[in-house]
């Protein structure tokens, strides 16, 4: 025998050692060396190794599919809800493949039954949505219905009275005909009279443009095109609607629960029991559902709808049976149709128009006189602004004053939370300073310490101290001012409210103005300047007295687009101790925009004819 | 969905039959893969099993189309690696040198299976039937080289020698058909 034979029975040895499970550890290590040492000793192990397992198989023959059971720790990640259940019942790879398209179709249609559900769901609340759009689209049509059958029973009114008058003067024609001996006369046509629809509760300082009407409390209005040129005027509606009318407003009283606003701004307020007031506009329609809600018309055209309580819908065009586009509004939500007829969200600002008469006449007079300190706080210049309320010059927030010294920059800030103020500053007079959104400068500007000590604030109560000018304390509703110590800047966009006074011009600013006498003895000294589209139009500097009044009086044009109040530090330089601006408590006494009547503005005559 | 969508946690279903289809084609293959890492008889069956349950719960990862040997074979690899793990200080084993090269060369092999078990048919026709006999006792359903001693009267030592004697003889036999098939 051969050294290579030896060596290739030795590793057959081996092998066979290595099938039978005899091999010790030793003997394994002699193989391990060999086959590490020998390719073709390796190539010899594979196929010996397959030649066992062929024999097995050629000699056991198993089903792979049936015959091999299946290891539980495979199953785990396969079935894990199974694995208990098999560790005490092995199953074959074909049962564990039965078992899956078990479960499998158990949880298809599991899932099948769930998304039948759904669909379900999804059906029935489908239903109950298409339920309740029934039903408001029902109350509606009801409404609408009452609404048509009231304008019919009118009309059928109309015409029975018409037909008894036409009987009288036939009867009176034929007996003065046949009575020779009296002196005839021609008859008198009889004119149709309108049926009354609204009355008057109160009023304040309320005119129309006709004098022949009466604003008085319990007069009697009949449907007819009205145009109120100033005040307020408080009417409640046949239908039992209170609406309260703010100046300048262009309306026409179309019936006991209807009426049309050509421009101007209306309150109405209704109990929940006679629901179904409508108020229309040359774009838009509010319908009222049992609420508390207001209605702008602007010059432009557009009708705002602010629903302080309940619900309103707005629908774009002026037909309140024919829908168009629409909305509905609820509690503290405000909608807008454009020219455009595009009905819009707009912010809930309840304070652009007066809900409620004032129970003392505000300094502001709608349609005549525009409070500029309530404008400050908020309001729409007719008393529904805060008091003590102010807007922070350096960001143009809505602030609580705060008096102490801050330096601001000449940046413009832009207001935008309140529409008639267009932006802020703090003018030091070193750069150029913007005075309007349009880019207007105010290239007059002295050289300030750029140091302000207090937000520009409507005065009206004691946080601050009343401001004493002339002898007289002011900073109340009946006598408003602004407070704006040194070195403050304001602009208000005078083409925004003259958009809201459709009918009116902006004929002047007036205003007191003077340094404070209850600020402290020490002396002060300060500018005022009044701007329009950065012009100057006005200027007062080094003011060193106290409460000493001045007057300002400018006239504006309706071309005029902004109104801007500075005040400055008269140029005083900080000293130890002392800035420049101390004692400088400059104020704006009863600021004011005149309006009236515009020389295109709308006539009784013209929306005489409005449909 | 259909019903033949995967269903999340279990396999497509739809190719359950794809799958058993492949297996059994490969089956053999794989276990002598198995066996060839894993020398042991029932190590290397449950070793199998496991590869056949990961293969399962992971086939619709696999390509239909691909070598599914191959992606089998890789499956096995990672238990085996898992299995010496496991075993390292239970037994000797493979050094790792060794178990790289075997894998290596099992996966290059060329032998045809089909041809493989057609030769080892045609040598086991062969051998005398005494040899025949003796293999087709020992290969028999939870026989061992004791039990099949004890029912033929020899011993044990005897037993293994013959047994031996005849894979010797079967494993050149099987090489001599199938280089002559290959050069017919």
């Amino acid at each position: 025998m051969t050294d290579e034979m030896a060596e290739r029975s030795e590793f057959f040895e081996l092998l066979g050692g290595l099938c039978e499970g005899t091999l010790t550890d030793e003997r394994f290590a002699e193989l391990d060396r060999m086959l590490a040492a020998d390719p073709a000793a390796r190539q010899s192990y594979v196929e010996y190794m397959l030649l066992c397992a062929e024999l097995r198989r050629y000699h056991g023959m198993r089903d792979v599919s049936k015959g091999a059971p299946v290891a539980i720790e495979g199953m785990a990640e396969l079935l894990p809800s199974v694995v208990d259940e098999m560790q005490d019942n092995p199953m074959s790879l074909g049962d564990v493949v039965e078992r899956d398209r078990a479960m499998a179709e158990m949880r298809a249609a599991e899932e099948a039954r769930q998304r039948a559900e759904a669909h379900r769901e999804a059906i029935r609340r489908a239903a109950d949505d298409a339920l309740e759009r029934f039903k408001e689209q029902e109350r509606l049509r009801r409404e609408e219905l009452a609404y048509r059958e009231y304008l019919a029973r009118r009309r059928q009114l109309a015409l029975s009275v018409f037909a008894v008058v036409v009987l009288l003067v036939s009867a009176a024609l034929v007996w003065v005909s046949r009575w020779p001996d009296r002196t005839t006369s021609s008859p008198a046509s009889m004119p149709a009279v309108p049926p009354v629809v609204a009355t008057i509760v109160r009023s304040s300082n309320a005119r129309w443009d006709l004098a022949s009407v009466s604003t008085a409390g319990g007069t009697v209005l009949r449907a007819s095109s009205m145009f109120l040129m100033q005040g307020l005027v408080e009417m409640v509606f046949e239908g039992g609607a209170e609406v309260l009318v703010q100046a300048p407003a262009v309306l026409r009283l179309e019936s006991g629960d209807q009426m049309f606003l050509h421009s101007g701004a209306v309150s109405v307020a209704i109990d929940e029991d006679s629901t179904g007031f409508i108020v229309r506009t040359p774009t838009g329609t509010v319908v009222d559902y049992g609420t508390e809600f207001g209605v702008i018309v602007s010059r432009s055209g557009e009708t705002e709808a602010i629903v302080h309580k309940g619900k309103v819908g707005i629908r774009s065009g002026s037909d309140p049976v024919r829908s168009g586009t629409s909305t509905i509004l609820n509690t503290g939500q405000a909608g807008a149709v454009d020219g455009t007829g595009n009905v819009l969200p707009r912010a809930y600002v309840p304070s652009q128009i007066v809900r409620e008469m004032p129970v003392h006449p505000s300094f502001g007079i709608p349609g005549r006189r525009l409070d500029l300190a309530d404008v400050i706080g908020g309001g729409n210049g007719f008393g529904t602004g805060q008091a003590t309320s102010a807007i922070c010059p350096a960001t143009g927030g809505h602030v609580r004053p705060v008096e102490t010294d801050r330096h601001g920059t000449h940046q413009y800030a832009s207001v935008h939370w309140n529409r008639y103020v267009d932006g802020v500053f703090v003018p030091n007079g070193i750069e150029p300073q913007i005075v309007s959104s349009a880019g207007h400068t105010f290239d007059e500007c002295p050289a300030t310490n750029g140091v302000y000590y207090l937000e520009i604030t409507n005065i009206g109560d004691a946080d601050c101290g009343r401001q004493v000018l002339g002898g007289q304390v002011h900073g109340s509703p009946e006598q408003p001012c602004i407070l704006m110590h040194a070195n403050l800047g304001i602009t208000f966009d005078l083409a925004e409210i003259a958009s809201r006074n459709a009918g009116l011009r902006i004929e002047r600013f007036r205003s007191a103005y003077g340094v404070s006498e209850s600020a402290t003895s020490r002396r002060c000294n300060a500018d005022f300047w009044v701007l329009v589209d950065g012009r100057v139009r006005f200027a007062q500097t080094g003011v060193k007295v106290k409460g000493i009044a001045g007057q300002i009086d400018v006239p504006l044009k309706e071309t005029d687009r902004f109104l801007t109040l500075v005040t400055t530090d008269g140029g005083d330089a900080d000293i130890v101790g002392l800035r420049g601006t101390d004692s400088d408590w400059c104020v704006f006494v009863e600021p004011n925009l005149e309006l009236a009547p515009s020389a295109d503005g709308v006539s009784t005559q013209e929306i005489g004819v409005l449909k | 969905m259909s019903e033949h969508q995967p269903i999340d946690g279990l396999p497509d279903m739809s190719r359950a039959g794809e799958f058993l289809r492949l297996y059994q084609a490969n089956e053999r293959r794989i276990f002598g893969f198995i066996l060839a890492l894993v020398p042991h008889w029932s190590e290397a069956e449950d070793l199998l099993q496991e590869t056949t349950m990961t293969m399962w719960s992971k086939f619709e990862t696999f390509e239909s189309g691909t070598d599914f040997a191959a992606w089998a074979m890789c499956i096995a690899r990672y238990r085996v690696m898992n299995h010496r793990r496991k075993k390292r200080h239970q037994r000797v084993q493979f050094s790792d040198e060794v178990l790289e090269a075997i894998d290596e060369r099992v996966r290059s092999t060329t032998v045809e299976l089909d041809a493989f078990r057609d030769a080892l048919g045609s040598c086991l026709r062969k051998l005398p039937d005494r040899d025949r006999e003796l293999i087709g006792l020992r290969y028999e359903c939870d026989a061992t080289p004791k039990s099949v001693a004890q029912r033929l009267g020899r011993s044990v030592d005897a037993v293994y020698k013959a047994l031996n004697r005849i894979h010797v003889q079967l494993f050149y036999c099987i090489r001599r058909t199938l280089a002559m098939e290959g050069s017919a």
